[in-house]
């Protein structure tokens, strides 16, 4: 196992010849009050990209994404189009181009599905190209069409899902954010919106940045994808490489894809992650030394059994 | 591997988005603030002493006052010991009331009544008062297991305002709006205190600061107990203290009947102190907001706040009432709520206690290690040898 | 005369704003505790400075509406005062107007939205901060006119620095009663304890004459006993 920190080397896909990335962020810090979540991280998306960010739980995905939509303070730079932007709001984050999708829906629940829709479009001007926007996604998601006068605290969870994607789309943003869209929906309604995603970026030309815990159908439509791990990026690099490399697979993804274009063995069993790693980082002790330990859970195929490795760490100030 | 440390930086709204590489803490010599003072230490010992003795000092000097001004003093002590009350409910469990000032009047009523229609002794009626004001406070309680928050304070206002409507509807047994007077000979001090007709106000003052301390010894036990913590989680977040196995059931109404008991002991003092009773002048929901006024400044969920608050309700009107034409009172008690809120949450109390303790602070005593010579067993040097290295910092999550 | 509402409401509007910004939303993430606490303090604060400003004496108030005592419509037998219909046509036109506000400016949808979930409706594009210092400027203008309407129609008929209390407890028991997010709820909860109060009063004799407030919050507390977030109020799910 590569020791902690060190980023697998995968050669980086250049960024097309003199194009200003949509979004671009320099040594990102952030986190929640004392607890440090991201330790610089450096990242782009280009227009008309899709980039993925993989990480396990707690690797700080979402807290990426709320910092980059200013819903939590940051340091380093966020840059939009070229331009730094300063610490704002997320209203003023959408005027910008960006959006997204939070974890967990955010669904308006007390209002009905069309207001939801409403509300998305609330930085817009034109009522009459608002409403025909609202008709074409109740086109695309015709359960939402079927239910527009529903409030939406009812729907179902792949319902939700569909009118918060809807929503934040109302906003006509650049760049589409989506955290974990998949979390807790049927495969079969993961499919159906990631083929929605896929036909956004074609069709419209929106940026995508998709943060997800299970890839393979994020790397499926991937252009470019990020790992993140406790909080920085551990390897990165264009999706086809990453699809493809057998020891990154193994190392961090966790299981084997199945089919018939990728070379090389492929087991027929799905495997769960290798082992997920657990970063405390405690106050200092008497001495005033920071102490920090990882503890590194691994999972053996077929039976869940946990071995506890233990490995202790002193930081010097 | 290292930590990479970045400056810390503060935002806006006081979030702190990255702390700082930490720095050891000054240690200038011995004269390194805060002081640190272990409990059972010879040094804590020392500070409980003469704390007690400022507090006797204290008491003594109030004794030493002229009638009215001890008067004042008994006024301040029956509004603290009722402040008191009402901490148990608001300050610690988190159930605002604005109706106080009905288990105030309930028990200085049941006193009245008691002493003026069946000629009672006046101490005999305060155990009483306690029962009735108890009961009473379970009953308006009651509804605290399905109303929260702010609806809840719908339930404390309806008591609020009844009550003294109640006073007027049977005004047969209450005076009503005429008052219930309670004649100075039914007040007589009794032969075993030592004080006789004519000294009824210092005898009120002693017996005040007696049924005070009995108050805020109770109190204390109650905050310091499993109950006080059960109280406590209540109030942070209840869904929490009930997936915990708090008994929010049987927690809320008895809280609420234990607050009212107390309440309704400082109604008694007053009655006697004021020796007559009329509800629309002294139990009206104003009094409510006042009660409640005088626990937020003087210091929510501290022991010492409801005295704070006493002397707060009683002392700025009776000095302000010539300013801004009487009116000045209001506005200074509404601007130190506002004050109060924003700039220390827990009172003048609470404020105090966090200026004193930059300069002393009281520490855990040092736990007394077992000595592994007094074991033998094989289980124990079993034990021994398995456990992993010791570091007390294994285990601290961050904050 | 209906300048002087207009100015009054317009600073009643300035008002709410400049206490939403400042003492409001430094506090509103904290507790509703500490909400409650001060408004209350504002409460007393102000009305303090009412009568440290203009003196604590009753000031004679200009009628707005025919308030003698032969002003009234005779419907079947009973009387209706005129005041009385004004102040109703006066409710049915705030009410109207909110509820234009609410359902078909986008204003209104906003403050739906944040009502529901402030965080997501930022994400969606709408300024929290605005919409909700506006809110509290629309709630403060709406006092503004309830109270020029109100106070020749209660005791003791002029401007008295008491009266204020009343409507003060009125006012929030109306609106807890009937659901804090209903203005549908307010109206009917208001109207409803208002005349089950009356009835009782006068046709159940125990009670006797006294216990009219008693009795509206005590009908309150029943009901909120079977709906605790209020008649018309939405539940809301906690999530530990």
């Amino acid at each position: 196992m590569s020791t902690p920190g060190s980023a697998a080397q995968i050669p980086l896909a250049p960024n097309g010849p003199g194009q200003v990335p949509l979004l671009e962020l320099r040594a990102l810090r952030a986190g929640y009050g004392a607890a440090n979540v991201l330790h610089g991280i450096d990242l782009s998306v280009d227009p008309d990209e899709v980039v993925v960010v993989l990480g396990a739980n707690g690797a700080g995905k979402t807290t990426l994404l709320r910092a980059i939509a200013s819903l939590i303070p940051h340091i380093g730079d966020i840059c939009v189009d070229g331009q730094v932007v300063a610490r704002s709001r997320p209203d003023d984050m959408l005027r910008r181009g960006v959006g997204l999708v939070p974890q967990g829906r955010g669904t308006l629940s007390e209002l009905s599905v069309r207001d939801n829709l409403r509300v998305g479009a609330v930085s817009r001007a034109s009522g009459r190209e608002v409403a025909a926007d609202i008709e074409r996604w109740y086109e695309v998601f015709p359960q939402l069409g079927k239910r527009r006068g529903q409030t939406a605290g009812t729907l179902s969870g792949g319902e939700q899902q569909m009118l918060a994607i809807a929503r934040a789309m109302m906003a006509r943003p650049r760049l589409l954010m989506c955290d974990e869209i998949s979390m807790g929906l049927a495969p079969l309604i993961v499919t159906e919106l990631f083929g929605v995603l896929r036909q956004l970026n074609k069709e419209s030309g929106t940026a995508l940045l998709l943060v997800e815990q299970n890839a393979e159908l994020a790397l499926d439509i991937a252009s470019r994808v990020y790992l993140l791990e406790v909080g920085s990026i551990a390897a990165s690099g264009d999706a086809a490489t990453f699809r493809s490399n057998d020891a990154i697979r193994r190392a961090y993804l966790g299981y084997l894809l199945r089919g018939t274009d990728h070379g090389g063995d492929f087991s027929r069993s799905f495997v769960l992650r290798d082992y997920i790693r657990i970063h405390l980082c405690a106050r200092r002790d008497g001495a005033g030394h920071r102490l920090s330990q990882f503890l590194d859970y691994k999972l053996c195929p077929g039976r869940v059994r946990v071995v506890l490795l233990f490995r202790r760490m002193v930081a010097e100030h | 591997m290292t930590i990479p440390s970045v400056n810390g930086e503060e935002t806006e709204d006081g979030a702190s988005v990255v702390v700082g590489q930490p720095t050891r803490a000054t240690r200038i010599g011995m004269s390194a603030l805060p002081y640190t003072i272990r409990r059972k230490s010879v040094a804590h010992v020392v500070l409980i002493v003469a704390g007690l003795a400022a507090g006797v000092g204290l008491i003594l000097w109030g004794g030493s006052f002229g009638q009215f001004n001890q008067g004042q003093l008994t006024l301040v002590l029956s509004y603290a010991i009722a402040i008191s009350g009402l901490n148990i409910a608001t300050g610690y469990t988190g159930m605002i009331s604005v109706g106080h000032s009905a288990f105030f009047g309930l028990g200085a009523y049941t006193t009245g009544i008691l002493v003026v229609n069946y000629g009672w002794n006046a101490l005999a009626t305060i155990p009483i008062a306690l029962l009735v004001c108890f009961a009473a406070g379970v009953i308006v309680g009651l509804p605290a297991l399905k109303i929260r928050g702010l609806y809840l304070a719908v339930v404390t206002l309806a008591a609020g305002v009844t009550f003294p409507e109640l006073v007027d509807r049977f005004a047969g047994l209450t005076g009503g709006s005429q008052g219930l007077l309670i004649s100075l000979t039914q007040l007589k001090p009794p032969d075993w205190s030592g004080f006789t007709i004519g000294q009824e106000g210092e005898w009120l003052y002693w017996l005040s600061v007696v049924l005070l301390i009995i108050v805020m010894v109770i109190v204390h036990n109650i905050v310091q107990s499993r109950y006080g913590l059960a109280m406590m989680a209540v109030r942070d977040n209840e869904l929490a203290a009930s997936a915990s196995g708090v008994n929010i059931t049987v927690l809320k109404p008895i809280t609420f009947g234990v607050s009212s008991a107390i309440a309704g002991v400082g109604g008694c003092l007053f009655a006697i102190y004021l020796g007559s009773l009329v509800a629309d002048d002294s139990f009206t929901l104003l009094t409510a907001v006042t009660l409640l006024t005088g626990l937020v400044i003087g210091g929510q969920g501290t022991r010492f706040g409801p005295i704070i608050g006493g002397l707060v309700v009683v002392y700025v009107p009776y000095y302000t009432s010539s300013i801004g034409q009487g009116e000045s009172s209001a506005v200074l008690f509404g601007v130190a709520l506002i004050l109060v809120i924003f700039l220390a949450p827990e009172g003048l109390m609470g404020g105090i206690a966090r200026l004193a303790s930059k300069a002393l602070v009281v520490i855990p005593a040092t736990p007394q290690p077992f000595s592994p010579a007094a074991r033998s067993s094989s289980v124990d040097s079993t034990l021994a040898s398995n456990a992993p290295p010791h570091d007390p910092s294994i285990g601290t999550a961050p904050d | 005369m209906l300048a002087a509402l207009f100015v009054a409401m317009g600073v009643g509007f300035l008002m709410g704003v400049v206490v939403e910004r400042s003492l409001i939303r430094p506090v509103r993430r904290r507790s509703e505790n500490a909400v409650l606490i001060i408004g209350l303090g504002l409460f007393i604060a102000l009305n303090g400075a009412d009568g440290w400003i203009w003196g604590p004496a009753d000031k004679v108030f200009p009628q707005l509406l025919p308030h003698a005592t032969s002003d009234y419509l005779l419907v079947g037998g009973a009387r209706l005062q005129y005041d009385t219909i004004g102040i109703f046509l006066g409710l049915v036109l705030v009410v109207g107007l909110l509820n234009v506000l609410f359902n078909w400016t986008s204003l209104g949808l906003q403050m739906r939205a944040v009502a529901t979930n402030p965080e997501s409706s930022s994400l969606s594009g709408v300024n929290v901060g605005r919409v909700l210092a506006l809110s509290w400027g629309i709630s403060a203008a709406v006092g503004s006119f309830a109270g020029v309407l109100l106070v020749p129609v209660l005791p003791p008929n002029q401007l008295d620095l008491g009266q204020f209390f009343p409507i003060l407890i009125f006012a929030s028991a109306a609106a807890l009663f009937g659901g804090l997010d209903s203005i549908m709820g307010a109206v009917v909860g208001g109207l409803g304890i208002g005349i089950a109060e009356s009835l009782l009063s006068g046709y159940v004799t125990i009670l006797g004459g006294q216990l009219q407030l008693g009795v509206a919050l005590i009908i309150i507390v029943v009901v909120l006993l079977w709906k605790p977030t209020g008649l018309f109020g939405t539940r809301r799910i906690e999530r530990v």
